[in-house]
């Protein structure tokens, strides 16, 4: 599956954020792309799943988690685990 | 990787600042007197947080300003601020802000390494009282590689 992180800037955050989704993925044995982008780009994207804060969220077409924290692997994995997984098991 | 781009100079201990503007000028200019960027890259911090919001506050007590490069990044670079009084950016769950991380790079995967190392010290839940309680810029960066 096709996963994007987003926020402001593409350098940043969410590239920390696709670090951290990357690893979850991977320990859930679930494949993954995972890549990050500025909200710019994003907008005009199509992937399985966008995975970003909430204030970013609204400018996002397409399936969206939304996580707590760019860098807590934890909330990350509560916030977002539930729908790559339900994601997956559809493909 | 990071215990390499980061150094004493890139450090400020205590920097007073009215508001959250004059806190990442204080990171902005750590980056620019140290030669990473110029002094349009600090004002695009500004601009990218007055555009997106403050997602850059990343936990409780810390924020990470940057920007995208536009041709005014030399080189890759991180700073560290601790705030001698906090300020708020606006974020509903993390405010007020004592610790600064700003980074830059000309070229985004320039520090995917650093960037990695990075996530690891937000992860830690007391990075913020450690860091605000050292004195020195030597602390400081005895304290985020007692982390990695």
């Amino acid at each position: 599956m096709h996963i994007i992180t987003v926020c402001g800037n593409g350098i940043g955050s969410s590239l920390m954020l696709a670090g951290k989704v990357q690893e979850i993925c991977d320990q859930e044995g679930i494949k993954a792309d995972v890549e990050s982008m500025d909200l710019n780009a994003a907008s005009s994207a199509n992937p399985d799943l966008f995975i970003t804060v909430k204030e970013l969220a609204p400018e996002l077409h397409g399936r969206i988690a939304i996580v707590r924290s760019y860098v807590n692997t934890k909330k990350i994995r509560e916030d977002a685990l539930d729908t790559i997984k339900e994601i997956a098991a559809a493909q | 990787m990071l215990k390499d781009l980061l150094t004493t100079d890139l450090v400020s201990i205590g920097a007073h600042a009215e508001d959250w503007r004059e806190a990442v000028r204080v990171a902005g200019g750590l980056l620019e007197r140290a030669g990473k960027c110029d002094s349009s890259y600090t004002d695009a911090m500004i601009a990218s947080v007055e555009k997106f919001g403050p997602y850059m506050v990343l936990e409780e007590g810390i924020a990470m300003p940057h920007a995208q490069s536009d041709g005014n990044v030399s080189e890759p670079g991180i700073c560290v601020v601790t705030l001698a009084e906090p300020v708020k950016f606006g974020h509903e769950e993390f405010d007020p802000v004592r610790v600064l991380i700003g980074i830059c790079a000309p070229d985004p995967k320039a520090h995917l390494a650093a960037l990695s190392e990075l996530s690891v010290i937000f992860e830690c839940e007391d990075v913020v009282d450690r860091l605000c309680a050292c004195k020195s810029a030597e602390e400081v960066l005895a304290t985020i590689e007692a982390l990695l």
